[in-house]
């Protein structure tokens, strides 16, 4: 059930909204140049080895720890310098999006669900300094792998991102991790815990590392959780009724 | 971000969407010609760079109008 001053919100927002904005192409940029840069970083692996492709999983391990501090420190945080992001996310995107509405109506609500394609740029542009340094360090092909699982760890938040604020959870609920991070980052939007809970937009490693999850159960059954509330922590703040289960839009 | 209602006054466009227009534009320009060496030699041809400049420039603009 939406509240009046969410209603009120989501009104204003959408009437800043300029009309040459259209949501698709928005998402479209987004991963034509995820996309592209994916591919070019990808011609240029030859023969890698065991302990080059090793580079993915830490790169996914280490992007999932950059994005739960990012979200933590800075989305959250007004820092100076960069309280456009604070302003966006927390004043923005947490009243647009809560506990109880956290779903958008048309793809014009994307402007608040993606970051600006611009981001795009920054985070291939500090993957590409990492790749560099790793390439020039000890190998060529860790060094575009790097780029690779970079680019593709975006697209994968961004994907997951819009799965937690799609209406239509019929097939979403049946798939795993996505289900998991559904659920995790609905509760997010829970005003109680926003600030210090579930920062984690892909997988909830970081959270269940740094003891910032919602949930009291180890790292698989974070992972795999899906929609179930049975874990989810009595000691948590409680600003005012809320539930943690996601439910389909009314 | 603040937001207000307004009625007639005239839209004002966040220096975020000045900034990230020609940072995209910077930004699709090099994956464009980075990729296009890719697929047919180094360096491209001149129609393929002012093809590649014609899409930055719209993107960038496009970020503006969006202000995005």
């Amino acid at each position: 059930m939406m509240s009046p001053r969410q209603a009120e919100f989501r009104a204003a927002y959408r009437a800043q909204i300029a009309p040459a904005y259209h949501g698709l192409i928005h998402v479209g940029l987004i991963y034509l140049i995820g996309g592209s840069a994916l591919w070019y970083a990808a011609q240029h692996i030859h023969a890698a080895t065991a302990a080059e492709i090793a580079v993915i999983p830490a790169v996914v391990v280490l992007a999932n720890i950059f994005e739960w501090f990012l979200h933590a420190q800075v989305m959250h945080r007004p820092r100076p310098g960069l309280l456009g992001i604070y302003n966006r996310h927390t004043l923005a995107h947490h009243q647009f999006f809560t506990q109880e509405a956290p779903y958008h109506d048309t793809t014009k609500d994307y402007r608040i669900v993606f970051f600006p394609p611009y981001a795009r740029i920054a985070f291939l542009v500090m993957a590409s300094a990492g790749g560099a340094v790793l390439g020039q360090l000890w190998s060529a092909n860790a060094g575009w792998f790097v780029v690779c699982t970079a680019a593709g760890m975006y697209m994968n938040y961004e994907f997951f991102h819009w799965c937690c604020h799609v209406p239509d959870d019929r097939i979403l609920r049946h798939l795993p991790f996505v289900n998991t991070i559904r659920r995790h980052h609905i509760a997010h939007h829970n005003t109680a815990i926003m600030m210090n809970r579930n920062m984690n937009l892909t997988y909830p490693f970081a959270d269940w590392l740094f003891g910032t999850s919602d949930l009291n159960r180890g790292l698989l059954g974070h992972l795999f959780n899906g929609y179930d509330t049975r874990f989810v922590r009595q000691d948590l703040p409680k600003l005012r009724a809320s539930r943690t289960r996601p439910v389909a839009a009314e | 971000m603040a937001i207000t209602i307004r009625d007639r006054a005239p839209r004002k466009r966040n220096i975020a969407s000045l900034v990230g227009g020609y940072v995209i534009a910077v930004g699709c320009f090099v994956l464009w010609i980075l990729c296009a060496s890719q697929l047919t030699q180094w360096p491209p041809s001149l129609p393929t760079i002012a093809a590649g400049l014609l899409v930055a420039v719209a993107v960038g603009v496009w970020i503006r109008l969006a202000d995005l």
